[in-house]
Order: structure tokens, then C-alpha cells, then sequence
């Protein structure tokens, strides 16, 4: 899956799905996720990946749960693409 | 189940939040990821958050595996009078962390944040001290006050008498007092007479830069926030936390902060000669 494909599926979980009062004009793929950004907490953050696991059929593990991961969307969208490739290679 | 055995009891605006990212991040420490559970305190008024259902707080405890220490941090157990007696008899070997600053800055600063949270809406720390006489007899708060014991400064950053009840319920040895000045001037020596304190391996090297061990924290938070049930998520509130950031937005002006050395003098001198330090910088 493209990288791209996969923002804009993050994007609609982000807008649809989550408890947050954001559009998808507030998004893209740089902007934090956190405080000075899009203003996540952690509750949040934990349904994001739990709805990320679902629609992309993936398991975040541990090791995955970490600041490199959840810098913004594109950072995201870059893990879920390289689980996607390696569960694809298996 | 696993009970907690350390508590990180207060102050509120005396840098509890860095420590408790500091405490997390230490591979022999299980900390509670719902900061402010407020399990304890029965007279006190319970917080959005709190957890009054023993079972649902003891499953903040449930993720723990073999860390010798499990706490959690709640910053108004130090303020009631019926904390330190219900700790006791839920962890008769607790261990005890308070935090501690100069009260004519903590009170200054809870006032800023309370302006943000709305528990406050007088605009001055001066004019809400103004009001503390109708507010202690219920009267005059704020419409949307949350915490009506906050709003009673004078009260909050008196410490003395508060440590002493500490120090009578659990035992000198088993009370740590951690001055504010002190961790924000050298935050490693404070972390690692706490970790001496607890009796975990103080030579661990924590990051102890107070915004990246937050963020340190959030992770390793959001692996237990996985695991932890639904009906405990339910009562977390991290949003408060944002609005724990920022200087206060009025200055104090001289005249009042010397009134209220003034006022606080006696109970900085008693805090004091407990912690056996020289507070009078807090009065100067």
C-alpha cells in the first residue's frame, strides 16, 4: 500500500472515528501529534492504534509504541507500511 | 493483586508531574498510569478522575510484574487530613514522596492554573485571596469551581502541619520531602536520593529533561493504558495535564508577595526546622 493511501486512511479514522474535535482541513502529514500539534492524550493515542490495528489488519507491538512512531501521521504511516510489507513478504 | 507501596502525595504546583516521569521511566518502579486516582482522601471532594472502587483501583496495579515498587501520584493527599490514616491502613509499608515549594510561588502558580482549568474566576491571586473568608463558608465560588478546598490558598501551601501528620502516620524514615528549588537546580541529585529512598538502583540514568521524560513517560504509558480495562480509561482525564504548562499569566506584585511572606513565615519556619533545612529565603 502506498504511503499516501495510508495518511488519508489514517486521516478518515482520525476525523470519523476518534473522540476529537478535528477536520480533515486541520491534518496533514507533519503536523505533531501532541501537545503544540494536534493536541492528542494518551487515551486517545491508544484508541488511534487500536482502530489502526483493526483497518489495517496489523498488531502495533511495544516496540513500535514510541516517540519515532507517533512524531505525526506521516511518521505513522510509515510504520504501518513497513508491517504491511513484511507481513506481505511472509 | 498487586497493591501500590509508594505514594507521591503533593503538592499540586510543586513539580509532581516531572517526578512521576521521572519515577516511570526506572525499570524497578510500576507506576500507576492514571495520575491523581485519588483513591484516598474520603474528605476531600472528588476529582473528575478519581477512583473511590477498590477493585477498579487496585487494576491500576494489575500490570505490575516483579518492580519492588508500585505507586502512584496524587496531588491532594498531602491537603487531607484522612489520607495519610486510609494509606496506612491499605499499605501499612508505604512510602512516602511530598514535594514542597517556597507557598508564595505555589500559591501564585495554582492560582494561574486554576484561571486556565476554571476552577477559579477571579483574575487576581489578590482578589481571590480577598475571597477566601465567603468561600470558606461555601459562599462565592466560582460557577464552574471543580475543587472548592483549592480555592483556600492560604490553606493549600501552609505544609507544615500536613508533613508533620506524615511523618506521625508513616514514620520519619518512611517520609521524603523534595524541595521544588531543589529538583529544578539539580534535578539528577534529587532523583537519585529518591531512588535511594525507595531502594531501587539509583545509578540508573533516567532522562530527567522535564518534557522529554514526559514524552518518555506517554509511552510507556500508553503500553499500560493497553492493557488496562475500559471502565478505568473511562475515568482518565490527560487533558488536564496540558493545562499544567505555562507561567502564570498575572505577575505577583511586590507588596503582595511581602504580605504574604509575612503570613507565611511562621509556618515556613516550622517546615523548617522538620526538614531540618534553612527555608528563610521562603520569608526573605
Amino acid at each position: 500500500m502506498q504511503p499516501q493511501i495510508v495518511v488519508e486512511k489514517i486521516k478518515r479514522i482520525v476525523v470519523e472515528d476518534l473522540d476529537v474535535n478535528l477536520t480533515y482541513e486541520d491534518l496533514n502529514e507533519t503536523v505533531p501529534l501532541f501537545e503544540e500539534g494536534l493536541g492528542f492524550d494518551s487515551v486517545v493515542l491508544v484508541e488511534l492504534i487500536s482502530f489502526i490495528e483493526k483497518r489495517f489488519n496489523i498488531e502495533m507491538g511495544d516496540e513500535a509504541l514510541n516517540m519515532d512512531t507517533f512524531q505525526n501521521l506521516g511518521s505513522v504511516a510509515q510504520v504501518i507500511c513497513r508491517q504491511l510489507a513484511e507481513q506481505h513478504a511472509t | 493483586m498487586r497493591r501500590p507501596n509508594f505514594f507521591i502525595v503533593g503538592a499540586p504546583r510543586c513539580g509532581t508531574t516531572s517526578m512521576y516521569a521521572y519515577l516511570w521511566q526506572h525499570p524497578e518502579i510500576y507506576f500507576s498510569v492514571h495520575k491523581e486516582p485519588q483513591f484516598f482522601g474520603s474528605d476531600l471532594t472528588p476529582l473528575a478522575g478519581a477512583i473511590k472502587e477498590e477493585e477498579l483501583y487496585l487494576q491500576l496495579f494489575a500490570g505490575a510484574g516483579d518492580e519492588p515498587r508500585r505507586g502512584e501520584a496524587s496531588v491532594w493527599y498531602l491537603l487531607s487530613e484522612k489520607a495519610p490514616y486510609e494509606i496506612k491502613a491499605f499499605a501499612p509499608d508505604a512510602k512516602i514522596i511530598a514535594l514542597l515549594r517556597d507557598p508564595v510561588r505555589m500559591a501564585h502558580s495554582l492560582h494561574s492554573l486554576y484561571t486556565r482549568s476554571g476552577n477559579e474566576d477571579l483574575p487576581t491571586l489578590e482578589e481571590a485571596l480577598a475571597a477566601e473568608p465567603e468561600r470558606r463558608q461555601g459562599r462565592g465560588l466560582p460557577s464552574k469551581a471543580y475543587f472548592p478546598e483549592g480555592l483556600i490558598y492560604t490553606d493549600v501551601v501552609r505544609h507544615a502541619a500536613k508533613v508533620e501528620r506524615y511523618f506521625e502516620v508513616f514514620g520519619r524514615e518512611n517520609v521524603h520531602c523534595i524541595l521544588f528549588d531543589d529538583l529544578v537546580n539539580d534535578t539528577a541529585a534529587v532523583y537519585r536520593k529518591t531512588l535511594e529512598f525507595l531502594g531501587v538502583d539509583p545509578e540508573f540514568q533516567a532522562e530527567l529533561d522535564h518534557r522529554k521524560a514526559g514524552q518518555r513517560a506517554r509511552m510507556l504509558g500508553i503500553r499500560q493504558l493497553r492493557r488496562t480495562p475500559p471502565e478505568v480509561i473511562q475515568r482518565m482525564q490527560f487533558d488536564h495535564i496540558k493545562l499544567h504548562d505555562g507561567a502564570p499569566r498575572n505577575p505577583l506584585s511586590a507588596e503582595l508577595a511581602g504580605r504574604l511572606r509575612g503570613l507565611f513565615a511562621e509556618d515556613v519556619a516550622r517546615l523548617g526546622a522538620l526538614l531540618d533545612r534553612d527555608l528563610s529565603a521562603w520569608s526573605a
